[in-house]
């Protein structure tokens, strides 16, 4: 068992984990977090997205060794002040998700995109969340949502917040 | 771009939230990280399941060997297939005698059927250690050659996938209507070709989870599933359990995606029921994606053997079809996708003369299940990959010969051939209005220009017939001896003591809304808000109706979810008004209901529904004297559904939603590799409940059916290993991969279902056939005539190294 510290959501958590714990394990069984889910074995998918340190992430493709230190966020951390966040009210919004499985993941890629990238055009979107497969939406409506939060300049970066708290 | 929506139902005075883009109530628990599926499920004690399969196609298991796998640092039990059958009976199937003797347990027992399929049940107190004791299960198995295709399942001599019956074609039938033989003697053209229909699967995000809880006190198996229909399943399940159906308790959380896939999980609740029995606590097992991708459910596998019959105008005669259906190693209930061409044979076109001869065959691959869309995109595709053929060598437009063909809609109602009795709609509009809205000329300029850039390009278009809901009576024509018909589903609606209004439905979804769809029918009925309506999310048998039916599954939310809700609502609304008229001493026909009050239209004042709901609840004495107290509706709505006509005809579906497609798709003659460069589709879904909702599901199918036409293909290698079994090598299509939808629909209401609705969520394949048809416009300079739903970039390569070498 190895010990580790991290900040998750803006909190501090503590805890010991087999060295071969992934990271997603460690968010979901240990954190009882039920946001990143798990939808491939292969690193394909990215509903297991999170920001780690800032970017994201697959947290299926890292152990939760590897996040001793580090600044965690996941879909839970981003609304503040019980408000949604741009992005979430835009897929909703836009109808950009039906079942939802994705959608926290699809999010945290986002944030991160336009984080990078205020201004992206479609073809920008599509690429940016390519690592994140949706089976619902065809995706149609989740570049629209994307895009809507874009053009209207109303992005903030989660981040900012979570470590304010 | 929906044109204005008549809605033919009684009470249209008050009808504001159906038919409108109201955003979803399910979306703030999702965006936010809070959905519910079933594997956030938490319950003390719970132990991890991990499964043991079969790395062989098909072989003898010799013995199975578990001492290493129980010396695991964590391992509860190790039970292999054997230790489980003893307690189960085999699963129920659809098939005639002898074929009924097929044992599917979920499990194997002595032999392997195919790659991937369960042999052990591993338990552990965590999913790590559970996966470690799946490693030192030493199993010695005895190869057997395996069969992987279904021609050479059918040859003479073909080694036999299940031993104690005959033959690998599990089910065979011809059916034939009209003077087939005589329209094709005297036909001016008759063209014949042989198709692949390839194997692919919709692969939801989430894979199936399953958690079983067994009470000992109680005698029930709680059980937590991502099951899209567990009422449906019930039974199958409590007959393989040797129980009582009444002692399961299932519960269907949110779903993360279902298809068709999710309702082939059941044999894992069996599985999960019998571990959680012997080892006393709760068991939780969640798929891999591999584990998913190799042995959940497959898209059907087909090969058709197709002949049209034209006259020199252009009229389709006749179609004559031979279908070998590769059913993979078990046949659990119907034969797959085989028997699905008769709910909508002729599409949607007038052709009288018919005949399809079908063969259902065992394999030692993945067995196959419903998966969107199943049955109605194959046919659609047979028929329209070879009125293509017909066009070009007529020499007429593509487009020409189908509106020569098109059913019209002053023919609605309009029965066909087998049987099926279209609901209404205009065909014709709906192939025009796409072809209106993408420029349809500007799209074929579009082509030409990436030709004379060197570029491989094709224009494509399709129709695509979503029938449903299935009509059971249907069971008839696959086994004589069924004596299933009709189906139903079950909805409650309540208004408490203090006014909150609840309602629920026993439909299971997957992401289609239902909470938001339910509460604007039951706001509309009962003159609310939709906010003010609580409908039930997922699905517990011991809280929302069902029947056994009961389930989203064949597009049927909108016909038979719908309606039973619709009812239940009109039932209280009735109910409402009587004891409303009774306390303002007014007649009922001169009250109205809205804005959360009852009023007399005559100045005799009103009631608040709560108050309503007081008297109905708390003062018993003010009711009028035969009026039972409460107000509450339990409604089991019947869909409008007759037996079969004959041994092959019938009307196996209420509604026929249908859908036009353009596509104009690339190919880069370099890489093999295809990209749609625009796609348009027009569908007539009749009214819809929310055009938002079935704008996306519009969008899914597009998703789903790019992907299948363009990218994803599950790939068997010579000795039955599925060589596609990650998200890596099946390749699930990215944004990056699709283009933009440019979607449309008019609106034909139905003739039959009270709302006016079809149900629509599966699409009939409309832009997958574009695709087909776009793809052989695409390689015609190569004099290459394209054969398949689905060819590789790679293959795609050798054509055209093929063709320039020429």
């Amino acid at each position: 068992m190895s010990r580790i510290q991290a900040i998750v959501n803006g909190r501090k958590v503590e805890a010991d984990v087999e060295p071969r714990k992934l990271l997603i394990d460690f968010i979901r069984e240990d954190l009882g977090l039920t946001g990143p889910h798990i939808g491939c074995d292969t690193s394909n998918c990215g509903a297991c997205t999170v920001l780690y340190n800032g970017r994201a992430i697959k947290s299926c493709t890292m152990f939760a060794v590897q996040a001793d230190g580090a600044e965690i966020l996941t879909i839970e951390g981003v609304s503040t002040d019980g408000k949604l966040h741009p992005l979430q009210q835009a897929f909703h919004e836009n109808h950009a998700l039906q079942c939802g499985y994705c959608t926290p993941g699809m999010i945290m890629s986002s944030i991160d995109l336009l984080t990078r990238n205020p201004n992206p055009t479609e073809e920008e979107i599509r690429l940016g969340i390519s690592g994140n497969l949706c089976r619902c939406t065809g995706y149609h409506n989740i570049v629209k949502a994307i895009s809507s939060v874009a053009k209207s300049h109303i992005f903030v970066s989660p981040l900012k917040k979570a470590k304010e708290e | 771009m929906t044109e204005s929506v008549t809605l033919h139902r009684e009470e249209t005075k008050n009808v504001k939230w159906v038919g409108s883009r109201y955003p979803r109530k399910e979306d703030l628990r999702f965006v936010t990280g809070n959905g519910m599926y079933a594997s956030d499920i938490r319950i003390p004690g719970l132990a991890h399941v991990a499964i043991a399969r079969s790395p062989y196609a098909s072989a003898k298991i010799k013995g199975i060997d578990k001492s290493k796998a129980l010396e695991v640092p964590g391992v509860v039990a190790v039970f292999t297939g054997e230790e489980i059958v003893a307690e189960l009976d085999p699963l129920p199937n659809l098939l005639p005698s002898p074929y009924d003797k097929v044992k599917d347990y979920g499990i194997a027992v002595d032999r392997v059927r195919y790659a991937g399929e369960p042999i052990a049940v591993v338990v552990a107190e965590s999913n790590y250690a559970a996966w470690d004791a799946v490693e030192q299960l030493e199993v010695d198995y005895e190869p057997l050659s395996p069969v992987l295709t279904a021609k050479s399942g059918c040859e003479k001599g073909a080694p036999l996938v299940h031993e104690n019956v005959p033959t690998n074609v599990v089910w065979q039938r011809k059916f034939t209507y009209g003077d087939v033989d005589e329209v094709f003697k005297t036909a001016d053209l008759v063209v014949s070709k042989k198709f692949k229909w390839h194997r692919f699967t919709s692969a939801p995000l989430e894979p199936n989870v399953v958690v079983v809880d067994y009470d000992k006190r109680h005698v029930i198996f709680n059980i937590w599933s991502n099951n899209q229909r567990p009422a449906f399943n019930q039974a199958a399940i409590a007959k393989a359990l040797r129980i009582d159906a009444n002692r399961l308790h299932f519960i269907s959380p949110d779903i993360g995606g279902g298809f068709g896939i999710k309702n082939e999980n059941y044999p894992y609740i069996i599985l999960l029921a019998v571990a959680a029995r012997r080892i006393g606590r709760p068991v939780r097992w969640i798929e891999t994606r591999t584990e998913h991708m190799v042995a959940s459910a497959h898209g059907s596998e087909i090969n058709y053997e197709g002949e049209m019959a034209f006259s020199r105008d252009g009229k389709i005669l006749g179609l004559r079809a031979k279908a070998y259906h590769d059913e993979g190693a078990y046949m659990r209930r119907e034969p797959i996708a085989a028997f699905n061409f008769i709910r909508h044979a002729t599409l949607t076109y007038t052709f009288r003369n018919l005949e399809m001869d079908i063969y259902a065959v065992v394999t030692n691959k993945c067995p196959v299940g419903p998966n969107r869309s199943y049955g109605k995109m194959q046919q659609g595709f047979l028929v329209e990959r070879l009125l293509e053929l017909g066009a070009k060598k007529l020499g007429i437009d593509p487009i020409e010969i189908r509106l020569r063909n098109f059913v019209s809609s002053e023919q609605m109602p309009y029965e066909t051939p087998t049987g099926a009795i279209l609901d209404g709609g205009d065909y014709s509009r709906a192939l025009k209005k796409v072809l209106e809205n993408m420029d349809y000329a500007a799209l074929v300029k579009e082509r030409d220009r990436l030709r004379s850039e060197g570029k491989l390009a094709g224009v494509g278009i399709s129709m695509g017939m979503d029938a449903c809901p299935i009509n059971f009576s249907s069971n008839r024509l696959i086994n004589p001896k069924s004596t299933a018909s009709g189906e139903s589903e079950a909805a409650w609606v309540k208004i408490d003591e203090d006014g909150n209004i609840s309602a629920a439905v026993g439909t299971s979804p997957q992401g289609h809304g239902h909470e938001t769809v339910v509460s604007q029918i039951v706001a509309d009925v009962l003159g609310v808000h939709p906010e003010q309506v609580y409908a039930l999310p997922g699905f517990d048998s011991w809280t929302h109706p069902s029947t056994p039916h009961s389930g989203t599954y064949a597009s049927r939310f909108a016909i038979a979810g719908a309606s039973a809700v619709n009812e239940a609502a009109r039932r209280v609304r009735g109910k409402v008004l009587r004891i409303a008229a009774f306390a303002l001493k007014e007649d009922v026909e001169n009250l109205e209901l809205a804005d959360g009050s009852v009023v007399s239209t005559k100045g005799k004042g009103k009631v608040p529904l709560k108050e309503v709901a007081r008297l109905a609840w708390r003062d018993l004495a003010n009711l009028p004297e035969d009026e039972e107290p409460g107000l509450y509706s339990n409604v089991i709505y019947k869909t409008p559904f007759k037996l079969p006509i004959d041994s092959q005809r019938g009307n196996f579906s209420l509604t026929y939603s249908y859908s036009a497609c353009v596509v104009l798709l690339e190919i880069d003659p370099g890489t093999g590799v295809s990209r749609v460069k625009r796609v348009g589709i027009v569908e007539d879904a009749g009214n819809q409940i929310n055009p938002l909702i079935v704008e996306g599901q519009v969008h899914g199918q597009m998703g789903h059916q790019l992907g299948a036409a363009l990218y994803e293909d599950l790939v068997y290698d010579e000795a039955g290993q599925l060589l596609t079994a990650t998200f890596k090598d099946y390749l699930a299509p990215t944004a990056s991969d699709l283009p933009s939808y440019e979607t449309g629909s008019i609106v034909v209401p139905s003739l039959f279902t009270p709302l006016g609705t079809r149900g629509t969520g599966e699409g009939g394949g409309a832009p997958l056939i574009a695709c087909a048809n776009a793809m052989d416009d695409a390689l015609l300079p190569l004099g290459v005539e394209y054969d398949s739903s689905y060819l590789s970039p790679i293959k795609i390569r050798e054509l055209v190294k093929s063709a320039s070498g020429k």
